[in-house]
């Protein structure tokens, strides 16, 4: 019997039936909305610049790069393609990166606030590459330099993911993670660190502090091919994850005993997710330094727009973070020229009013 | 072992924590088409029972036995294909719709998301629990009752797609399904298990309301703790003595002639 029960006769008539969002649509519109803004922000920050070398020099700058050609070709070349490209691709990953990463630790976490720079991930990252950037100035030098640009992510990278473990041990198996605890211990775990690195930059000569400070508040001036190649891998390698983990954060969010019942092998999900967060967060402040909010941002405006279903929530996160930190990044470019703005700092005067409004907005959900 | 009609069984099997002995030896089979209720009080190991034959929890000792294969050696997306499984209580940290939980049963790996069977699979589950006018709702604006049937339809839409793939889809356990619904969902609930049953599934489900589990199940299974104290009909197993021993107070059973259907009040001072 296939019981067609007697709906009608049994709902109450304030049961008024509710259209069903058609999320299909949002998430198609969604995904082309992105996808259109990351394009336009790609095309703005290499076209915008100190130097007044605008996107129409570019054919001319790559044929200068094959033949002989006149020195403001060379010079625009020179500026295109060694200064703005390079930087360009790094703040896409960086605004994609820590978009992503948010999205994942607030589906782990099963917490609208968990965020990369809020609960510490990223100061533990970051406090790791301070260390190694100073170590690379005295006894642990050869070992730096033989790694090269790869150095700065893999120890970003190892704080990275000492801090997301350490989080997931104190949040414990079964229970449903408390905003208080979790916000807390990565408070704790964030003060810890960043007084770790402020005990470097006491140590540290006058040039390496302010080198440390800027980095810390977030920067992508000094992009290079190098800093790409670095960072590249672990962008990669959480991309490339990225699939793998959407029916487990999708059934995660019912609770790890529902995802188990769903056919889910939770703990080994949980570490990937672990290691792809890392990874994100890694190749983030490893790029640009600690830069806060794209990570609470951005998936919570894709959740209001087509739900948290992850099968969208990912992607359209990755494109819009992208989007969002090119604006940013040319913002910091242009407000002070010939000078730049930290980064850190432009994303946190747009992000802090949206989070306010978005926590003050979601009270009942916190 | 060898009868191939039991689908699900527990043999000796026992859960500790530290020196807690939550189920102590505890046997117990559900067959093809057969509805088993456990009955006990609270703390006597009825959820850790069937946490246990639902694979989520390890036996420290004994054995579970799934549709002839060791529990203990299948992989949880194997176990999702043969069973379904609904908690007690179920948060969703993020507002899905209610569509969009039920379909969640069918995102086993191996099967398609998206197919228009899937979408007709997952309608059916939500008209079976009486969830039509509600499917668009999202998930965190409903009622605890509400929510309860939407966990029910995603299950039954786990089993109804894992059957669809062939062989699997043979066993549901639920936690208290019917402990929030008002009796006309409860009616709706237990008329959809029901007709579960009769397709074939085994269940097996946690209650606390002894009537509706001596109406209902065609098997109890009575728990006192840890250990199964009596198993069998309704009719059997659910005596005033052992009812009584089971739940530590004086319980009067009555058995109208015309049904012979145990009916349980607690028996006045």
């Amino acid at each position: 019997m296939t019981a067609k029960p007697a709906a009608g006769a049994v709902l109450s008539p304030e049961h008024v039936r509710v259209a069903e969002p058609d999320r299909a649509r949002q998430r198609f519109v969604l995904l082309l909305v992105s996808g259109a803004a990351l394009l336009l922000m790609l095309l703005i920050s290499l076209s915008v610049g100190a130097t007044g070398i605008s996107l129409d020099a570019l054919p001319a700058a790559l044929g200068a790069l094959f033949r002989d050609a006149d020195d403001a070709s060379r010079r625009a070349a020179l500026v295109l393609i060694d200064i703005r490209l390079p930087r360009t691709i790094l703040a896409a990953l960086v605004g994609a990166c820590l978009a992503v990463a948010g999205a994942m630790m607030q589906g782990l976490f099963r917490n609208p606030l968990a965020d990369p720079a809020l609960i510490g991930v990223s100061s533990g990252a970051a406090l790791a590459a301070v260390t190694v950037i100073v170590m690379g100035h005295s006894f642990a030098a050869p070992v730096v330099a033989w790694m090269g640009p790869h150095a700065l992510p893999v120890a970003a990278f190892i704080g990275g993911i000492t801090v997301t473990g350490t989080l997931v041990l104190l949040a414990g198996g079964r229970r449903a993670v408390s905003i208080a605890a979790l916000l807390l211990a990565g408070l704790v775990i964030g003060a810890l660190a960043q007084a770790l690195m402020g005990l470097i930059a006491y140590l540290s000569d006058d040039r390496e502090l302010r080198d440390l400070t800027l980095w810390t508040l977030g920067s992508l001036a000094g992009s290079s091919w190098a800093k790409v190649m670095g960072v590249a891998p672990f962008a990669l390698l959480n991309l490339l994850l990225l699939p793998a983990l959407v029916r487990a954060l999708n059934g995660l969010l019912l609770g790890e005993a529902e995802a188990f019942h769903l056919g889910i092998d939770v703990e080994r999900m949980k570490r990937l997710i672990i290691v792809a967060t890392a990874a994100s967060v890694a190749a983030a402040v490893a790029a640009a330094g600690i830069v806060g909010f794209v990570g609470i941002i951005v998936p919570h405006v894709v959740r209001l727009v087509a739900g948290p279903d992850h099968a969208t929530l990912l992607p359209a996160s990755a494109m819009l973070g992208a989007a969002l930190l090119l604006a940013a990044d040319v913002i910091a470019r242009i407000i002070v020229a010939p000078a730049e703005l930290p980064l850190g700092i432009v994303v946190a005067l747009i992000g802090a009013p949206v989070f306010l409004h978005l926590v003050l907005r979601r009270g009942a959900y916190v | 072992m060898s009868d191939p009609d039991r689908v699900l069984s527990a043999s000796e099997a026992s859960f500790h924590i530290g020196s807690a002995r939550l189920v102590e030896n505890a046997s117990l089979d559900v067959s093809v088409g057969e509805v088993v209720a456990v009955l006990g009080p609270n703390g006597a190991g009825k959820s850790t029972l069937l946490r246990m034959m639902a694979g989520e929890l390890a036996p420290a000792s004994g054995r579970i036995v799934i549709a002839g294969r060791d529990l203990a050696h299948l992989k949880a997306s194997d176990l999702a294909r043969l069973r379904a499984v609904v908690a007690q209580a179920s948060t969703l940290a993020f507002p899905f719709t209610v569509r969009e939980v039920v379909r969640l049963g069918v995102s086993v790996p191996g099967l398609t998301r998206e197919s228009a069977r899937v979408e007709r699979a997952v309608g059916d589950a939500i008209a079976r629990v009486g969830l039509s006018a509600f499917s668009g709702r999202l998930f965190t604006e409903l009622s605890g009752g509400e929510r309860q049937r939407a966990h029910i339809a995603r299950a039954l839409c786990q089993l109804t797609v894992a059957r669809a793939i062939g062989g699997g889809g043979q066993v549901l356990l639920l936690d208290e399904p019917t402990s929030s619904l008002d009796i006309g969902h409860q009616r709706i609930v237990l008329e959809a298990l029901r007709s579960e049953a009769n397709a074939g599934t085994a269940i097996l489900m946690v209650m606390h309301d002894l009537n509706l589990a001596a109406a209902f199940a065609d098997r109890v299974a009575i728990m006192s703790h840890g250990r199964i104290i009596a198993d069998g009909t309704p009719r059997r197993a659910m005596t005033s003595e052992i009812l009584s021993r089971a739940y530590g107070c004086a319980l009067s059973v009555d058995r109208p002639p015309a049904e012979g259907i145990p009916f349980v009040l607690p028996a006045v001072v």
